[in-house]
């Protein structure tokens, strides 16, 4: 197992390093709120058509993660690189090519689906005849455009996670960041919302995606990074994380993900 | 019953946990309560009534005589009969009388003779005025009975030396009372010259109270999209801080220009609001400048407190106290100079001077442009400290 060449603590590192191809470099990431670290010294890549797990207990860091690269918190410390932009530096770019999906469901539900996604479009631009055939395409894509006229509130769960998802993609992104999209969701929405993925990993799209299933994670992820304190303390594909060994720690011979994300993160609640 | 004692435990559970609202909610009134009992409207120090009225008298005849000889037993009630340049001066110039009552000649003829008679009251728009203006109605209504026509007619005919038929002098008072005219018309004018009606501080009045109270929709709009997460969305993409403030804005601004709008315009129409060709574009201005003022406020409200809740109480004080000190409930010029020099921090009281000059005083655009003036400050003020302190990110 190849040791950190990333300057990081992480206890295993991918063989994957450093890669000249990765859409987004994150080097040494420190967010602190007062004197509180959330975030301590994080670095990753992902590259095009890559989905990259990140996986943690709650209060690990993964949503301040998430906020450092999207430009919506500025770093304390540390860099993002994102297409050869630096969030720092040019934000509004990056903004145009990047597409967030929250774990919250940011949507207006007064409004209807098909205005919801129309007001989207325009808040990037779209000229009308763009905008017509982008909003059909996504809204086609997560199932929703026979339901395009009807007000978001009166849709289920797994509609509205879907129409989400179809927000987040309105600007056709480059880098994806979808944190716990299937958290509530109906097994229908959740296969679906698998498909989306892999729809956006075959065009060569970089997703980082959160999760707290770890069986979505073996299934969805071609790398995953386990953070916990703000930390990064594992880092690698599946195979990676399931073989590992190291000589600091000793790790029971895992079953699965689940056994390795305990055993690396504990068993106490994490209540914050 | 344990049931609703389960719900009622709750409630009071929570509001234990909110001690500020719970303060707001006594505070207000407390401070509502003080601030009214220090207006002081024109009461006297004793508290007994009193008022004198400059009586201007053109006509000497009975009837001139009986009216003023009412008037002088209505308790606390003193007459002071002067000409008029001296009553003029007294309500117009040195304003230490609400106003004052004219007896044109033909008064008491026309009362004799079984016709329509009327007077003039002059007065400000301040109590003393609305007291005699009240007070000489309530004394021409009694002639809406026949006994004091006809006294009255029985007494100019006496001063005349004529003969006094009675019974023809009740038939016309009967025919008088029958065509549902009233025997004496009271003509109120205010001091400056035009007629007053009461909307003209009303509709305006409440107008400029209601746009206030709408900054509560523009705070609560911005809250809803913090705590629903659109704002956070909104965060990161391409959508710069001004323009999402300009569009929040905007839909406010609207908002309050077309209420205003339509609350004027209805006093207008229905009610004879004097909105007129002289004064429409000032009060066009007016109107625009108060919106902009009090959409102004608002975003810069909502760019300072994080939660509705914080704002809510803070919103109501505004809208409340501003509508109290800043001549939306009543006129500006009853309150204590003090309370008038302190109301200058409220969009009230800049909006309702611009009004009230327009249509109660008959001022010109030129006059009132400071109000306008103030009102474009006002906002730019609060719109310059908007941008300074609004944030999408809480914790960026």
């Amino acid at each position: 197992m190849s040791e950190n060449s990333l300057k990081s603590n992480s206890v295993v590192i991918s063989e994957q390093a450093v890669s000249s191809t990765s859409l987004v470099v994150a080097r040494n990431l420190v967010k602190k709120f007062g004197q509180r670290s959330a975030v301590n010294d994080v670095s990753l890549d992902i590259r095009p058509g890559e989905v990259f797990g990140l996986l943690g207990p709650n209060g690990a860091g993964k949503s301040t993660t998430i906020n450092m690269l999207s430009t919506y918190l500025q770093p304390t410390s540390g860099t993002v690189m994102i297409n050869g932009l630096d969030t720092k530096k040019n934000s509004a770019q990056i903004k145009q090519i990047i597409g967030v999906i929250p774990q919250e469901l940011a949507i207006y539900e007064v409004n209807t689906c098909e205005e919801n996604m129309n007001f989207y479009a325009e808040i990037f631009g779209l000229k009308p005849a763009a905008r017509k055939q982008r909003v059909e395409s996504l809204l086609t894509s997560v199932g929703l455009w026979d339901r395009r006229k009807d007000q978001v509130k009166k849709f289920s769960g797994g509609m509205k996670r879907r129409l989400n998802i179809a927000v987040g993609l309105i600007n056709d992104p480059l880098f994806v960041m979808m944190d716990e999209p299937t958290v509530g969701v109906d097994p229908q929405s959740r296969q679906s919302i698998y498909e989306i993925i892999a729809n956006l990993k075959e065009q060569g799209k970089a997703i980082l995606y959160t999760t707290q299933y770890m069986e979505e994670a073996e299934q969805l992820c071609d790398r995953i990074a386990i953070i916990d304190n703000g930390r990064l303390i594992a880092q690698g594909t599946l195979d990676e994380l399931l073989n590992l060994s190291e000589k600091r720690i000793v790790i029971e011979k895992p079953r699965g993900l689940a056994q390795v994300f305990l055993q690396l993160t504990g068993h106490e609640f994490r209540d914050e | 019953m344990l049931k609703v004692w389960a719900v009622f435990k709750r409630e009071m559970l929570e509001l234990a946990k909110t001690p500020l609202a719970f303060v707001w909610s006594l505070a207000l009134p407390l401070v509502l309560i003080v601030l009214v009992g220090q207006l002081n409207f024109g009461g006297s120090n004793d508290g007994k009534f009193t008022i004198s009225i400059p009586v201007v008298v053109q006509d000497n005849g009975a009837g001139t005589q009986q009216f003023i000889g009412i008037l002088k037993q209505i308790p606390g009630v003193t007459l002071e009969e002067m000409s008029l340049d001296e009553a003029k001066q007294h309500v117009e110039t040195k304003s230490d009388r609400g106003g004052y009552i004219l007896f044109p000649a033909g008064f008491s003829q026309s009362l004799q003779g079984g016709q329509q008679a009327s007077l003039n009251v002059i007065t400000d728009t301040g109590t003393g005025g609305q007291i005699i203006r009240s007070l000489v109605q309530s004394v021409a209504d009694r002639y809406n009975t026949t006994q004091l026509l006809v006294t009255a007619a029985a007494q100019q005919a006496q001063q005349n030396n004529q003969t006094f038929d009675a019974q023809a002098a009740a038939q016309r008072a009967a025919a008088l009372q029958q065509s549902n005219k009233p025997p004496i018309t009271v003509v109120a004018q205010n001091a400056g010259g035009a007629s007053y009606n009461m909307f003209d501080q009303v509709a305006p009045g409440y107008a400029t109270m209601f746009i206030i109270l709408g900054l509560s929709a523009l705070v609560g709009s911005v809250m809803t999209e913090r705590t629903r997460g659109t704002m956070s969305r909104l965060a990161v993409m391409p959508l710069p801080k001004w323009a999402y403030m300009t569009g929040k804005m905007l839909s406010q601004f609207v908002i309050g220009f077309a209420q205003v709008v339509v609350m004027l315009g209805i006093a207008a129409l229905f009610f004879k609001a004097h909105i007129n060709g002289d004064n429409i574009l000032g009060i066009f201005l007016l109107i625009l400048t108060l919106s902009f003022a009090a959409t102004a406020l608002g975003m810069l409200l909502a760019s300072i407190f994080k939660s509705e809740g914080a704002s809510r109480p803070v919103v109501t004080i505004i809208a409340l106290i501003g509508s109290l000190v800043g001549g939306s409930w009543f006129p500006i010029w009853l309150l204590p100079d003090w309370v008038q020099q302190v109301s200058k921090v409220t969009i009230n009281s800049w909006a309702m001077q611009g009004f009230n000059g327009l249509m109660i005083f008959g001022q010109s655009l030129s006059t009132v442009l400071v109000d306008i003036v103030a009102l474009a400050i006002y906002g730019a003020i609060c719109l310059f400290l908007a941008t300074r302190f609004f944030r999408y990110s809480e914790t960026a």
